[in-house]
């Protein structure tokens, strides 16, 4: 499979696909190799591998519906009623920009966690974050795995550790994948603001797993998950990232007051069933090193 | 006892799956369910958890695996089937080895010709096309779907009108015609009452209400909210509602409900009720009634729009409603709710599952002097800064907008409710939470379990810090819900709610303690 985001950003696939999903403002269609295709009707609810074109949503008589076959010719998707052309559209960017991030420091991450722990969705990783261990073998097994973490004695250890995530968990995209999600984005957070003159910022922040472009283990990890969690992590390994946790980021680094912080991460654990929520959990463990060393007490409780 | 499902190459949106684990973990006698994707660590994972045999052990990452460990074979053997029947309820697409399900209209209409009306329920941008395919094909529409541009509607109002169909919303949620319930909508007894409303947990309440107090329905019209409240829509749906119960041999009262609609239009409704010749009873929500206009009553809630209905329909004279709480009795459980909270604890904060039942509440509140702020008031001074955070007295529509986007309806799924009942027991300033409950087909299946779960931990979370957290419901359905009307209640009760048997003997009762804390 050689799907390639050309340029800034456009879509190149062939092949066939399935429409698996319609909403009112998209349309999910599911390539037949495996990667999840959206054509969306405001940029807004851009993420993976989207396609503005709000035309589609306004023509009542020509629109998908689910099980209809699609043909993509590179830049184009066809099926029997209409067909998409993807070059002029606007197609999902899912990028930081230094202007994204220049507000953020590190008293913000506390406070994202905090907020998390209020607002976000159980029956996911959130249990990460306040050692719930109940009644959930995802979370238990990833609490496992990511206590080694710290001791692991190399970057492409760590890596290893985090692509064992991968595929794991409930959800169509599992829990892992967008955990391992958050942590990528994390990641770009920190190189965006090492190129910056915020550099004692992004010091002080201290990642767990020091940026880099060396993530081969991920990159082979992704093919033993869902779809789903495969267009996610490819995505994400590409630095691109879904729109609603771009801005999170975006309204975390402008916000003046602690209720900001809380506002912009329920936003974001709305998305999905747990997805921003687990999303958000591995952005928190890309910063917090004491996280996971167990002989620690949890550094906030849920309540 | 332990089976595993496999689902080839099966598709769901995660809320769905989430929403299937957690109905199956509900079940009485499981031990442990796994709804998860056959990845390759979600599979080691079954396996290290012993959930792991058979077919399961060859799945792909893009099958769905079902894992279900139950005390008894049959207990494993009902989730089982359950799961089944859920899935390919919400199968897209069907697969294979499914039965056939149709994608359109005209498909429906090959399995099933002799149909008169459709149920549409698909995206608001697919909505009106539907529509209007079917008005053409001379079927009668019930329109679910919101996000239908006020024009499609007017044209498609138009459209049915002229074709003497009936086009019930869109976002109408309820309905019950020949008996039929559909939709949300409870099972009632029939009668000689007739009812259109352009309001669907409005037409829910006053439907359960006239079911309680003996009297049955004939037919329940829905129209959507705009029919009445968008000038644009002239009321055509109200006024053709009217006009079929008006040919109704079946229907003998008709009572109209509805949000205050605009002068001209009120007028319309009015004197296309006169025009009946049959006695009617109106209910503008928000209105003070303005008594009797030959035979036309108003009423000032929807309970007394029921009762006012079941007098008229056995031919007996209305005598206004009781309180089912003599005032002693409020004033000793008002007294008693009110000695054990908090000096800080001084603000209403109700959470409402039906939009008609939160402003039937608010206008009550209102009416006693309250300021209330709302998700569903605009204008400064009266719009909650955000939704998600109460402040002051706050009277919340949970089944807004804003918060359904993504999640279920909260009469479907309970826990949003469930979280926002725990964020108010940590304000230590709420001395109230004022719920309602819709039970009826649609509902969740246990809607009072999940809440008494989160009131009692509410209830103890406040008392934990020394005072005490009054909480208020009413439930609107009937014994013959499917929920169990008694048990609910029961489940309510036992958690510490005081329940009452309308929203609106709920919202005076909440009232009356508010008014004893403010005048502490």
């Amino acid at each position: 499979m050689v799907p390639t985001l050309v340029g800034a950003g456009v879509l190149c696939l062939t092949g066939w696909g399935k429409v698996v999903s319609v909403f009112s403002q998209a349309v999910n269609i599911r390539h037949d190799q495996g990667l999840l295709v959206s054509v969306v009707g405001e940029t807004r609810s851009m993420t993976f591998l989207s396609v503005c074109l709000p035309a589609l949503f306004r023509n009542q008589n020509k629109g998908p519906v689910p099980g209809d076959r699609v043909r993509f010719e590179g830049h184009r998707l066809v099926t029997k009623d209409f067909v998409v052309e993807f070059l002029g559209r606007p197609t999902w960017q899912g990028t930081l920009t230094r202007d994204d991030v220049k507000g953020f420091h590190a008293s913000k991450v506390s406070l994202v966690k905090e907020a998390l722990l209020l607002k976000g969705r159980d029956g996911g990783f959130l249990g990460l974050l306040c050692r719930d261990e109940s009644n959930n073998p995802f979370l238990d097994k990833a609490m496992k795995a990511l206590s080694g973490i710290q001791s692991a004695p190399s970057r492409a250890v760590r890596l290893k550790v985090l692509s064992g995530l991968v595929g794991l968990g409930p959800g169509s995209t599992p829990s892992g994948d967008d955990f391992i999600a958050g942590v990528l984005l994390g990641q770009e957070m920190l190189r965006l603001l090492l190129s910056t003159e915020e550099k004692a910022v992004a010091a002080s922040l201290d990642p767990m797993i020091p940026c880099s472009t060396e993530k081969e283990a991920l990159w082979v990890a992704i093919n033993r998950t869902s779809d789903a969690g495969k267009t996610l992590l490819w995505q994400a390994l590409q630095g691109h990232f879904p729109e609603y946790l771009i801005e999170m980021v975006r309204s975390v680094s402008d916000a003046e007051g602690k209720q900001e912080i809380v506002d912009a991460v329920e936003r974001a654990v709305g998305c999905g069933a747990t997805s921003g929520t687990d999303a958000l959990v591995g952005f928190v463990f890309c910063f917090e090193r004491d996280l996971y060393d167990r002989s620690h007490p949890p550094p906030l409780s849920k309540s | 006892m332990k089976k595993i499902l496999v689902r080839k190459n099966a598709y769901y949106d995660s809320v769905f799956l989430m929403l299937a684990t957690k109905a199956l973990k509900q079940r009485p006698g499981i031990k442990e369910a796994v709804v998860a994707m056959g990845t390759e660590v979600n599979l080691g994972l079954l396996k290290e958890i012993g959930l792991l045999s058979g077919e399961a052990e060859s799945a792909r990452p893009n099958d769905l695996v079902i894992a279900i460990e139950a005390e008894t074979g049959e207990a494993v053997e009902e989730a089982c089937r359950i799961a089944e029947e859920v899935l390919k309820k919400k199968s897209h697409g069907g697969g294979g080895e499914e039965d056939y399900r149709p994608v359109s209209l005209e498909g429906a209409l090959k399995i099933l010709p002799e149909a008169n009306l459709v149920v549409i329920s698909v995206p608001g941008r697919y909505a009106a096309r539907e529509a209007r395919q079917a008005v053409n094909k001379g079927l009668h529409v019930m329109l679910f779907s919101d996000h239908v541009s006020v024009e499609e509607e007017v044209e498609l109002k138009e459209m049915a009108l002229e074709r003497g169909l009936l086009m019930m919303g869109p976002d109408c949620g309820t309905a019950i015609l020949n008996g039929k319930p559909l939709c949300f909508a409870n099972v009632v007894r029939g009668g000689s009452i007739g009812l259109v409303a352009a309001s669907g947990s409005g037409l829910q309440e006053v439907s359960c209400c006239i079911d309680r107090m003996g009297g049955g329905i004939s037919q329940a019209i829905g129209t959507g909210g705009r029919d009445l409240q968008d000038r644009r829509v002239r009321g055509r749906m109200m006024l053709m509602g009217i006009e079929a119960l008006k040919h109704d041999p079946e229907t003998r009262v008709i009572v109209v409900i509805s949000k205050p609609p605009a002068e001209e239009l009120a007028a319309k409704v009015l004197s296309k009720l006169k025009d009946t010749g049959k006695p009617c009873v109106v209910h503008f929500l928000g209105l003070k009634p303005s008594g009797t206009r030959g035979s036309m009553r108003f009423s000032g809630n929807m309970e007394e729009a029921a009762a006012m209905a079941v007098a008229l329909s056995r031919g007996e004279e209305y005598r206004p409603l009781c309180f089912s709480l003599s005032e002693a009795e409020v004033s000793r459980v008002a007294e008693a709710e009110v000695k054990r909270m908090g000096s800080e604890q001084r603000y209403v904060r109700g959470l409402f599952a039906g939009g008609t039942l939160a402003l039937e509440a608010m206008a009550l509140f209102e009416e006693e002097g309250f300021r209330i702020l709302s998700n569903v008031q605009k204008g400064p001074g009266r719009a909650l800064h955000s939704p998600h955070c109460s402040e002051s007295h706050a009277i919340v529509d949970l089944g807004d907008d804003v918060f359904t986007l993504g999640r279920p309806h909260p009469m479907i799924d309970p826990s949003q409710r469930d979280e926002r009942i725990a964020k108010e027991a940590v304000d230590p300033e709420t001395a109230l939470v004022l719920l309602d409950v819709v039970l009826g087909y649609g509902a969740h299946e246990d809607p009072c379990g999940a809440l008494a779960e989160s009131v009692s931990k509410a209830k103890g979370q406040v008392a934990g810090r020394g005072g005490y957290l009054c909480v208020i419901a009413s439930i609107t359905g009937t014994e013959k819900d499917f929920q169990n009307m008694a048990e609910q209640k029961k489940k309510l009760e036992s958690a510490g709610c005081l329940v009452m048997p309308s929203n609106y003997q709920a919202s005076l009762l909440a009232v009356h303690v508010m008014r004893k804390v403010v005048s502490r």
